[in-house]
């Protein structure tokens, strides 16, 4: 899976998590709309559909797609 | 005031605040990243204690450390006060967590949990000053019922501010619990998988 396909899987579900479309430099603390609950269905949806784990500090530091697009190629 | 409920959950836990936690508010409470939406406090700790010893003599007002269950770690802090005698209401917040932290759901969880099936207060509200959008989002995302703006409802260094009010009801609390506990749940997992580690 390339990179292109990553970012928008990510955009798909940040839009699902958020119930409306999202710009592709979304971050969080940007959009208010990404909270902490939502955050976590964030990460937890991605972790799902990618096969990855996020640890602890990973899950705080991620804000923005490019930062969990990085997280899923580096474990793929 | 000065209590002894301890709200354990799944990976965090409620504790009651002692003097002993004056540096942990000072701590928290004068972080400028962490305190834009928040009253000021002063950095001295000999007058948190003075705080913290007035607190503990005044009665429904109910202030936690919220501290990772295992290494009983804290990280961060949230009361419910001005509960009324008839256990009609009562507010909570006070709500702050160290950076990073992942305990906003559960915490949140937990102090509901205390409210409802502890005092059996009968709905619980929040104020949030409304330029903390984040947090406002947060209350909804939970699915608390947002009662919308009250105008020039607090006083920051900043100004006078509006907040959002959300409230829950004791019947409401079960359709959140059962939204909550399941990411409550998944996000336990990590936490004390994490501590493992």
């Amino acid at each position: 899976m390339n990179t292109n396909n990553i970012n928008q899987e990510i955009i798909e579900i940040i839009t699902t998590v958020i119930g409306e479309p999202v710009p592709s430099n979304v971050e969080r603390g940007v959009l208010s709309k990404w909270d902490s609950l939502r955050h976590m269905q964030i990460i937890f949806s991605v972790e799902e559909r990618f096969g990855v784990q996020f640890s602890e500090s990973e899950i705080a530091q991620v804000k923005s797609v490019d930062d969990i697009a990085a997280k899923v190629e580096r474990t793929k | 005031m000065r209590h002894t409920h301890f709200i354990p959950g799944l990976a965090f836990a409620l504790r009651p605040l002692t003097l002993e936690d004056a540096p942990l508010i000072v701590e928290l409470r004068t972080d400028p990243q962490r305190t834009q939406f928040l009253h000021a406090v002063s950095p001295s700790i000999d007058k948190q204690r003075m705080w913290i010893e007035a607190y503990l003599q005044r009665a429904n007002d109910y202030y936690f450390v919220i501290e990772r269950l295992r290494g009983a770690v804290p990280e961060g802090l949230v009361g419910i006060y001005d509960v009324e005698s008839d256990l009609s209401g009562g507010e909570w917040g006070r709500w702050i967590l160290r950076s990073g932290s992942l305990a906003a759901v559960e915490s949140s969880y937990l102090i509901y949990k205390f409210a409802f099936d502890i005092l059996k207060l009968k709905m619980v509200h929040c104020s949030t000053v409304a330029g903390n959008k984040a947090v406002v989002s947060f209350h909804d995302s939970c699915g608390l019922i947002n009662r919308g703006i009250q105008a020039a409802h607090r006083t920051l260094d900043s100004g006078v501010v509006d907040t959002i009010r959300h409230e829950c009801t004791m019947e409401h609390w079960q359709i959140l619990a059962a939204k909550l506990l399941p990411q409550v749940q998944l996000i336990a997992r990590r936490v004390n998988n994490s501590y493992q580690q």
